[in-house]
């Protein structure tokens, strides 16, 4: 099993935001996108993954629907909003800025 | 935004529909991963998960919490009337306060931008006085155009309106064109004045007050262009004001507005005097008015320095109608008063709830440490018990506003005598009902944080383990101090209502100086009869020998202002003509009235030193005066006042010889001053009289009316008994009011007080059943038992009562000034009311201490 690490606070919103970029999924599929895209750095549990997202839908950033999984399966489908692209990009950015203040601070030490 | 509130919406209104939804998402997640075969899922912690990280999931907390809190009200009904009752009683006494307050204060007559408006009010020769001319009117609103948009002014008068041949007095004001443009508002039927510029028309029009039109004319709509006749003279009448306005008073009703035009005094050329009113400039302040003012009062000292001398003029903000005669305010003082004490009778009721609500979280304590063993937080226990005080607080308030309307009905419906039109509309409007939620959330919060804060720190094994804990005997001290502040804050409540009680039994006793029995008034007007002062005078010539000439009449004169009548005049008296140097004391201010021969005879005023008037003080006979004790001593403490000349600072007139002083009388009980002069009425002639007549005991004095029915039936009359008079609204009317309000909230507190120390000497009894049963098990005597119980319980009240003698003194000295004949700290009044407290606290202590001595020793040994 891959090192896994906490994380960052905040961060988990942004990476669903990301992985619900490219097309709807269910919750299963973006636990399972998750693992993939970050190898298996972060673990997220059921109960983490499920009150992002229907914070994030409270919130009016992700639109959810009833639909059917690629194996057949009822699941609810999660995808981005206008407002949610706009978030994510805002996040991107503030994040961008955080990585490099923090990568430049720690090499000059 | 909007996604929010649909989300809230759906949690909090949708719940089940929104929870289906949850479960049938995780329902499928769990399928997912046990197909996976990773591991088991379990959906239950996770939706607990989801759930409460929904929006509103805090709400939804509150809500369910409410839902239990009523549901243990609704379990210990005697407990939750008890309290809504104890809540009714204290919020119902306050909103009827503090809707007497809320008319008398800020209640505001439907005007465009009252703050705009102010009074003006005129200082001549450093005395007060309200009035002013309508020229000097004129004056001042020419030189103050800069900060004011207009100047009005209007008079107040009695006269004779009759439709259809039937007559009847009205209180009426005479307005400058432009009164009601300046105030703002509109009429309700027809039209105003037009006078758009001009202060002055003369157009025999007359506009009704909306209530007098309601009460006269039943809201007839066909009024509008009616003819009438007032004072003799016909008149259109072409409006009708609008709901709520009373004219410049918003206490008593103008009943008509007239052409300023139109005021006989203006016709004959005779002094009239009106009172001021301005609007300023929008974006004005009264700083930059009262400025403007003082440079005009300046001007016009200047230019008439015999007029004018030391003139100024205060710019005086629309607050409560009129002023009275020393140009104060009383009303703000009086309502602060009341509120306070209404204030502490809520007090008294959260104490008495609050120290319910401790008794019983006593007996609370098992389900509050079982709560807190199954993990319920403390900040929720806490919450659970705030709310339910909450909910007491909030039925309590409502009941409370109930009967507060009942309260200041009775109250509004309490005319005083004499017919005059005082506005008493106490409803209770958007303010009251405000301060009642306010005055509920208070309750809740006193009564209900320390029975809450004490749930919170109920410690689960503590409580578990036993009953007669520390945490026990620590509630019981706590509610014994209530207790005691319970019966603090009812004896200073008794000592208060018993202070106005008795300042009103010695109003009502008190040497007024004369003797109203059997006197009676009956005012008189001839300029109700459209007379010239010539006219008017040859016709009271001739009533007076006609009044006296009746069977059972004793004795009659005539007058312009009698003790406890609606007018009463006042002026700066000085010694010499001269102005006095500035920086000098201002003058002492002296009240007046014009009155006939055989004055003094009639009203049983005695006559001290030297005479009455006689047919010798006519109009070209030598300026005369009758001075009252008391003002004789003020100006010449040294010496005899006989043959002594003094000034009258209120119009120009020749030094008056002082030719007799008589006894000292009290014109009303506002002021304690009996100072006071007499002039004749010959030379001082006016058109509004008063007859005087004492009747022989038996008499009515209906003869009376008829006679003067018969002299002449065009001039309108009022009659009104001396006693009424002494009873109404410039006599103890007032006072009444006040004993009767005072009276209840201190019968309130008494009662209040009653319960609290019944339920704290029973809760103890209760406390001590086990006690008693080992004491009377070992021989104790009943009697021994029951002594024991009621010392505990004297303690308790005896403190109380020290306490609350010392803040009665501190209250008895702030009331001082409004009590007749008895000091703030009147020693009969706190002895009785200690007297009747104590007495009530024994009694309610007496039932308990009894039934503990009843108590079965085996039974109470038993039971543990």
């Amino acid at each position: 099993m891959a090192k896994t690490t906490e994380l960052l606070p905040g961060t988990l919103d942004v990476l669903i935001l990301k992985t619900l970029a490219l097309e709807p999924l269910h919750g299963v599929g973006v636990a399972d996108r998750l693992a993939q895209v970050t190898r298996g750095t972060f673990q997220v549990g059921p109960g983490s993954l499920f009150t992002s997202l229907h914070r994030m839908e409270e919130k009016g950033w992700l639109a959810s629907a009833w639909g059917v999984t690629r194996e057949g399966r009822r699941a609810k489908f999660y995808q981005l909003t206008r407002a949610g692209r706009r978030q994510l990009e805002q996040e991107t950015e503030r994040w961008k800025t955080i990585a490099l203040a923090v990568g430049r601070a720690l090499e000059l030490d | 935004m909007l996604s929010r509130f649909r989300f809230l919406w759906r949690n909090l209104l949708r719940r089940r529909q929104a929870d289906q939804d949850l479960e049938a998402e995780l329902g499928a997640y769990a399928e997912e991963m046990n197909r996976r075969q990773r591991h088991r899922v379990q959906t239950e912690p996770l939706r607990e998960q989801v759930r409460s990280a929904r929006l509103g999931a805090g709400l939804e907390g509150w809500a369910r919490d409410l839902r239990y809190a009523a549901r243990m009200l609704r379990k210990a009904p005697l407990l939750t009337l008890a309290c809504v009752a104890t809540f009714a009683l204290g919020i119902g006494a306050n909103t009827v306060v503090f809707s007497m307050a809320n008319a008398l204060l800020w209640r505001q007559p439907p005007l465009a931008q009252p703050q705009q408006i102010n009074f003006l009010r005129i200082l001549r020769h450093g005395a007060p006085g309200v009035d002013m001319l309508p020229a000097e009117v004129e004056q001042v609103r020419q030189q103050t155009a800069g900060v004011f948009r207009d100047v009005a002014a209007a008079s107040l008068g009695q006269l004779g309106l009759s439709v259809n041949g039937h007559a009847e007095t009205m209180f009426a004001s005479y307005v400058t064109g432009n009164f009601f443009q300046l105030l703002g508002v509109r009429p309700a039927l027809g039209r105003f004045f037009f006078a758009p510029t001009g202060v002055v028309d003369r157009d025999p029009e007359l506009v009704l007050s909306y209530a007098y039109w309601r009460s006269r004319f039943g809201g007839d709509p066909g009024v509008v262009g009616r003819a009438a006749a007032v004072n003799g003279q016909a008149v259109t009448i072409v409006g009708v004001g609008p709901k709520d306005f009373h004219g410049i008073s918003d206490l008593f009703d103008t009943q008509a507005f007239l052409p300023m035009g139109l005021a006989p005094a203006h016709q004959t050329g005779q002094f009239v005097s009106a009172l001021p009113l301005v609007r300023r400039r929008p974006g004005g302040s009264l700083q930059a008015e009262q400025a403007e003012l003082d440079l005009v009062a300046a001007r016009m000292a200047q230019a008439d320095p015999k007029q004018f001398h030391g003139l100024r003029i205060q710019a005086v903000p629309l607050g409560v109608g009129l002023l009275n005669s020393n140009g104060e305010n009383p009303f703000p003082m009086v309502s602060t008063l009341f509120l306070s004490l209404s204030g502490l009778v809520l007090l008294l009721a959260a104490a008495n709830v609050m120290g319910l609500l401790l008794a019983r979280a006593s007996t609370r304590q098992r389900e509050m440490a079982v709560r807190a063993a199954l993990g319920g937080g403390r900040r929720r226990l806490a919450r659970q018990v705030f709310l339910e005080t909450l909910l007491l607080a909030l039925a309590g308030g409502a009941a409370g506003m109930v009967l507060g309307i009942f309260g200041s009905r009775a109250l509004s419906a309490l005319p005083p005598a004499g017919g005059f039109p005082l506005v008493l509309d106490f409803s209770f409007d958007g303010r009251v009902f405000g301060y009642g939620l306010a005055m509920a959330l208070l309750v809740a919060l006193t009564a209900g944080l320390v029975p809450a804060w004490r749930a919170a720190g109920a410690d689960p094994n503590d409580a578990l383990r036993s009953d007669h804990g520390g945490a026990g005997r620590r509630r019981q001290r706590l509610r014994s101090a209530l207790v005691a502040a319970q019966v603090a804050g009812s004896l200073a409540l008794l000592i208060v209502g018993g202070l106005f009680v008795r300042s009103l039994r010695h109003a009502e006793t008190a040497s007024l100086g004369f003797d109203p029995s059997q006197a009676w008034n009956f005012s008189l007007d001839t300029d109700g009869a459209g007379y010239l002062p010539a006219r008017g005078r040859q016709y009271y010539a001739q009533l007076l020998p006609r009044a006296r000439a009746l069977p059972g009449v004793l004795a009659a004169s005539l007058a312009q202002e009698v003790p406890f009548g609606l007018d009463s005049s006042a002026t700066g008296v000085r010694l010499s003509p001269a102005p006095a140097p500035s920086g000098a004391p201002p003058p002492p201010s002296a009240g007046y009235s014009a009155v006939s021969g055989g004055y003094f005879a009639t009203l049983r005023i005695p006559l001290l030193q030297g005479r009455s008037f006689g047919a010798g003080d006519g109009v070209s006979a030598p300026a005369v005066a009758v001075v009252s004790r008391a003002l004789a001593q003020r100006l010449w403490p040294r010496g005899n006042a006989l043959g002594q000349t003094f000034v009258r600072g209120d119009k120009p007139s020749p030094a008056l010889r002082v030719v007799g002083v008589v006894g000292d009388v009290t014109a009303n009980f506002s002021t304690s001053s009996r100072l006071f002069f007499y002039v004749p009425l010959a030379q001082n002639y006016t058109p509004q009289q008063i007859l005087q007549v004492r009747l022989a005991p038996g008499t009515r004095p209906a003869a009376v009316a008829q006679a003067i029915a018969r002299l002449d039936a065009n001039v309108p009359v009022s009659v009104q008994s001396m006693d009424d008079a002494v009873d109404g609204i410039n006599g103890l009317y007032i006072f009444h009011l006040g004993a009767r309000l005072a009276m209840w909230l201190g019968l309130l507190g008494l009662a209040l007080a009653l319960v609290g120390v019944y339920g704290v000497v029973a809760y103890s009894a209760a406390q001590r059943t086990h006690e008693t049963g080992i004491r009377m098990a070992l021989g104790a005597r009943p009697r021994q038992v029951a002594a024991a119980i009621l010392r505990q319980a004297l303690a308790i009240v005896a403190t109380g009562m020290g306490l609350g003698l010392l803040l009665a003194a501190a209250i008895g000295k702030l009331v001082g000034a409004f009590l007749v004949g008895i000091s703030g700290l009147d020693p009969l009044t706190f002895a009785l009311a200690s007297l009747l407290l104590a007495t009530v606290a024994l009694a309610a202590s007496l039932l308990p201490a009894w039934r503990a001595t009843r108590a079965d020793p085996l039974a109470a040994l038993r039971c543990e």
